[in-house]
């Protein structure tokens, strides 16, 4: 981090990078007292803007739609925390998400050639690698368990939580399968290559570990998408099923018996808490349409159906009770926090930038040469978006900083994919500078023909030598 | 001991791409890679000097005069 902030003065962009992984890594919460006291996040945060706007470009700096779209859900973050339900404890998760927010607002502003993009997405994918290979190598050594995982810091909050660690890592995986062949800046070598593959396989292993249901579903849906991306889709989908059918027998006994419990959801605590907590969202959401304010979850009372049959076909009913849940789920997050404008424009931005992302993907997916990285990258951000809208299904991480990242990149992405690529993508309405040219001094030629009629024999004499050459040298 | 060298190996790579990109000519910059080529330009050969009327076949000045 100090070799960071020193070499940040020459290349203030490293800035940009160094907050990133203070964002993700928490050196504050890793290391002693000193470190712990100082603001270093919001230091960075201040070092990156003003690097920026002494250093950098700022002729492609135009809000973007969703940089508006991401204004406006501030401001209505800011609104509601004005008006919160429960103030204090709103205003302590107001502390770091007008961070995060202000910060994806700022960053695609940064984002203007393929250079940042990729060291942006490298320094993301370096700081999970942190967590992941922890992750990994303890639950390979046999470590792990449900909320016991330890990822280097004790409380099971931030981006070290059991399930939101397991839903980015996931996350991560089509962007490291990314830079493992198209990376300019760790060029694709074995050595790289083997380390993105096992940092690959470090992140499948954290749901595992931390035995997340939220993570089994990732890891399906993720590989459901790259199914799409593989150009041998046979030998893909064997591969897969070798996998599946060698890795289960070494699962440990507790992680099948939790995943288990995802068909018999009814008779689980956990899940039947989470659906009584949606319902008490959706109930909260019609009486407070504009939400709660952050961390409104705190006033929920809860009556929980945990009903169940047994084997005979007995009903046994019952009944628990639960105050102030989380809302396990983004969705029914930005519902109760933000009401029904707020969940409007999560959606908005999650959406519109997978679309972009797909709109790419498509148009260039059949480049070659100096834009064959374009489209699998788009497809890259795009599957990593799509986990995590299925991850936070589960979680509550609207506001988690990570995903504000990939959007962040997206939209630095799509941009400079406008500015940069496009004009040499193919469009069979573009007139071609040559024949511009070609019409234009076919439109010219004639009232040059009459300013400038032939010289008469007269002046001819007059101006030119009359013993000399053709070209009058 | 796990958790030290997960850290350690990982803040190396950071370094390591630190300094890539505080080396990397196009941080700031986006190449322009436009995919034309375009062939050197030489000076133009000069043509040797034509006399009017004698390799040309133009009629001199004044050659009609009567």
């Amino acid at each position: 981090m100090v070799f960071i902030t020193v070499v940040g003065f020459r290349r203030p962009f490293l800035f940009l990078c160094a907050y990133i992984y203070v964002d993700i890594v928490s050196p504050q919460r890793l290391s002693y007292y000193l470190l712990s006291s100082i603001p270093v996040s919001l230091i960075f945060f201040a070092a990156s803007f003003i690097g920026w706007a002494i250093n950098d470009d700022k002729t492609l700096s135009k809000p973007s739609p969703r940089q508006i779209l991401l204004i406006l859900l501030l401001l209505l973050c800011g609104f509601t925390t004005l008006t919160a339900a429960h103030p204090d404890a709103a205003l302590e998760k107001w502390d770091w998400v007008w961070k995060a927010m202000v910060f994806a607002i700022f960053m695609p502003m940064a984002l203007y050639t393929r250079v940042r993009i990729e060291g942006i997405l490298l320094f993301m994918l370096l700081c999970v690698s942190s967590i992941a290979v922890v992750g990994g190598a303890k639950t390979l050594a046999g470590g792990g368990g449900y909320g016991t995982l330890n990822l280097m810091v004790a409380n099971n909050s931030g981006m070290y939580e059991s399930s939101t660690i397991s839903a980015f890592a996931i996350c991560s995986i089509p962007l490291i399968l990314y830079m493992s062949k198209y990376s300019t800046i760790v060029p694709p070598s074995i050595f790289a290559r083997l380390y993105w593959y096992a940092l690959a396989f470090a992140c499948l292993l954290i749901p595992i570990g931390t035995q997340t249901r939220t993570g089994l579903l990732c890891i399906v849906l993720m590989a459901f998408l790259e199914l799409r991306a593989a150009k041998r889709r046979m030998l893909y989908l064997g591969i897969m099923a070798a996998i599946v059918v060698a890795g289960i027998p070494f699962l440990p006994k507790s992680y099948t018996e939790r995943m288990d419990t995802i068909n018999s959801y009814k008779a689980d605590a956990s899940a039947a808490t989470r659906i009584a907590v949606w319902k008490w969202t959706i109930d909260y959401a019609s009486q407070n349409p504009l939400g709660g304010g952050f961390n409104a979850y705190i006033g929920n009372k809860l009556e929980i159906d945990m009903s169940y049959k047994t084997a005979d076909g007995t009903l046994v009913k019952v009944i628990g009770y639960d105050v102030g849940r989380s809302f396990h789920n983004a969705y029914f997050e930005m519902l109760g926090e933000q009401g029904y404008l707020g969940l409007l424009l999560f959606l908005a931005v999650h959406l519109i930038g997978i679309f972009r992302m797909e709109v790419v993907r498509r148009t260039y997916a059949k480049h070659e040469g100096d834009n064959a990285w374009v489209a699998p990258l788009a497809g890259a951000l795009q599957n990593a978006h799509l986990i995590y809208m299925l991850g936070c299904s589960f979680v509550g991480i609207a506001f988690q900083p990570f995903i504000y990242f990939i959007v962040a990149v997206e939209i630095g992405f799509d941009r400079y994919v406008q500015t940069y690529v496009k004009k040499r993508a193919w469009n069979p309405f573009r007139k071609r500078k040559r024949d511009v040219e070609v019409e234009r001094d076919e439109e010219v030629e004639p009232p040059l023909e009459t300013a400038d009629p032939a010289p008469s024999m007269a002046e001819r004499r007059r101006t030119q030598p009359r013993w000399g050459t053709v070209t009058g040298k | 001991m796990i958790d030290t060298l997960s850290l350690l190996l990982a803040h190396f790579l950071l370094g390591f791409v630190a300094i890539r990109l505080l080396l990397h000519p196009d941080l700031n910059v986006e190449p322009i890679q436009s995919g034309r080529h375009f062939k050197q330009v030489l000076p133009k050969k000069q043509q040797p000097a034509k006399r009017a009327g004698v390799e040309t076949g133009e009629a001199r000045p004044g050659s009609t005069r009567a």
